[in-house]
């Protein structure tokens, strides 16, 4: 099995790591937002929530459980279109032309940055759910250890789905979109026909 | 003779309307350095995108390292290295990691990687550099990287898109070593470049390209020979009658006015005729003030060949005009 794209994936992991101020960023503000709205608000909506009666039979959460869930969801959906737009830079920036040039097949690269905008979007929903954890969110009450690993297990599978599809979405957009430069695009029309 | 390692035939490439080269049949043998020597715009880039299959062929046929180029663009690229025109290295990466990344894209083992890296880094005397970001390199250590990179996969043909562009001469000189040896080590180079000395110094064959076609092929003293041996220009009391007494001799083979003075065309070895001329002129009572003898230079040649001024083309090519002020 050819594991060309191992190679884009590594590379693409490098400078997820190398860019300081957006690693930390896109760290720390999911975390920060938590911090400041979901306790700010979670006080609010539960004294206002206290005369309204449980529906029987839904499990109530609290409004930070709520929150940090949608956190998860809003964090990758943006990891994930910023991660499919890398590669609209490397075509601005010249970079794309030596992975063309190269005998690594086209769809790797495509494979190897749907597979780092994974990874960057696992990193970030496990530090948000700690964190969340952490300052009191309530995943998973009085689930048994094993439905506690399912459910994590549930967690990834869906940021996975949820963040490949928008990875894609945002790839071919970044593929699509002409250069200013008429002899880039024409380049990489080229290589698509061969 | 060996089989040649890129031959082209009929080779034509339209970007729309226009056609930016327009059928170029050529052959490059095994282990030579061949340049493609014209202005900005003459379809040089083009053509180097079209052997190195980042432009599909349109018409006419090409083989590289006895691949063709559009059935087996697969095979091609693999025996290819390519530095390319601008600048194409990542700014965050390090000098090792451009090269490790470069090598698994080519699929090569892990273990020959890393000697391979160590020996190049080596070749370039990036070595200290090996853990620094691309962004602090000055110009011409990045247009080592970049060569050394062309090299990491032992390519048997590389191709170098104006490799010097925009380095300060001190810099040029050593990229002209390095990729000298390189040259020496086995490697086939295909060159193009816009600047008359390059091609001359480097190269053992020289096509000048211009509009998408070429106006001749052949090694450069070659070229420079289709003007004469060598060029005398002279200044002289009376223009008119020194030129017409030269006309008059054998080995003069063409006389050019210019501004003040002219320029014979001689058919031998200049120093030995110079005294003659001298005598000559003198007999005929013309007093010379001026002389300069000089060896036909690739700008000339080119000057020769197209019927126009490469440096009219456009305004950053400050290296012609710096060669020209040095001939001076």
């Amino acid at each position: 099995m050819h594991l060309g794209f191992l190679t884009i994936y590594w590379r693409d992991m490098i400078r997820f790591v190398r860019f300081r101020t957006l690693l930390i960023s896109s760290l720390v503000q999911p975390a920060l937002w938590m911090a400041f709205f979901g306790i700010a608000m979670s006080a609010n909506f539960t004294r206002l929530t206290t005369d309204i009666p449980p529906v029987p039979g839904i499990p109530n959460v609290g409004y930070l459980t709520f929150m940090a869930a949608g956190v998860i969801a809003m964090t990758t959906l943006f990891t994930s279109l910023f991660g499919g737009m890398i590669l609209l830079f490397d075509k601005n920036w010249g970079l794309m032309r030596e992975v063309m040039a190269s005998p690594l097949p086209r769809d790797h690269i495509i494979f190897g940055i749907a597979l780092s905008g994974m990874t960057k979007s696992f990193i970030q929903a496990v530090i948000i759910m700690v964190f969340g954890i952490f300052i009191g969110a309530e995943f998973f009450q009085g689930y048994s250890p094993v439905e506690v690993t399912f459910s994590i297990l549930g967690i990834l599978l869906f940021v996975g789905i949820f963040s490949l599809g928008f990875l894609f979405l945002s790839a071919a957009i970044a593929i699509s979109l002409e250069t200013p430069e008429p002899s880039r695009s024409r380049l990489l029309r080229g290589c698509r026909g061969s | 003779m060996t089989e040649p390692i890129i031959e082209v035939s009929n080779l034509a490439h339209r970007y729309g309307d226009f056609e930016a080269v327009r059928g170029i049949s050529f052959s490059v043998e095994r282990g030579e350095i061949f340049s493609f020597l014209g202005p900005n715009g003459a379809g040089k880039s083009t053509a180097i995108n079209v052997l190195t299959t980042l432009l599909h062929l349109q018409r006419g046929s090409a083989r590289v390292a006895g691949f063709d180029v559009a059935t087996e663009p697969a095979r091609v690229r693999e025996s290819i290295g390519i530095v390319f025109q601008e600048v194409t290295l990542d700014r965050d990466m390090t000098c090792w990691e451009i090269l490790e990344f470069h090598g698994s894209l080519y699929r090569m083992p892990h273990q020959q990687r890393r000697e391979r890296i160590d020996e190049l880094l080596d070749l370039v005397e990036l070595e200290g550099k090996r853990d620094t970001l691309t962004k602090h390199l000055s110009g011409g250590m990045k247009r080592r990287l970049e060569i050394a990179r062309g090299l990491m996969t032992r390519p048997k043909v590389l191709f170098l898109d104006e490799p010097t562009i925009g380095l300060d001469p001190q810099t040029r000189r050593r990229m002209w070593d390095y990729i000298k040896s390189v040259n020496e080590e086995g490697t086939t180079i295909f060159l193009t470049t816009h600047y008359m000395d390059e091609a001359d110094h480097l190269s053992n064959r020289v096509s000048i390209i211009d509009h998408g076609l070429i106006i001749a092929t052949g090694p450069a003293w070659e070229l420079k020979n289709a003007l004469g041996e060598d060029l005398i220009y002279l200044e002289t009391s009376d223009d008119a009658a020194a030129g017409a007494a030269l006309r008059g001799m054998p080995e003069v083979t063409g006389v050019q006015e210019k501004t003040r003075g002219f320029i014979a065309h001689v058919s031998q070895d200049g120093s030995h005729l110079l005294p003659r001329i001298m005598e000559a002129l003198q007999g005929h009572g013309i007093r010379i003030h001026t002389v300069n003898l000089k060896k036909p230079s690739m700008d000339d040649v080119f000057v020769h060949f197209t019927g126009r001024d490469l440096r009219d083309e456009g305004a950053e090519r400050p290296g012609a005009a710096h060669s020209r002020a040095m001939r001076r």
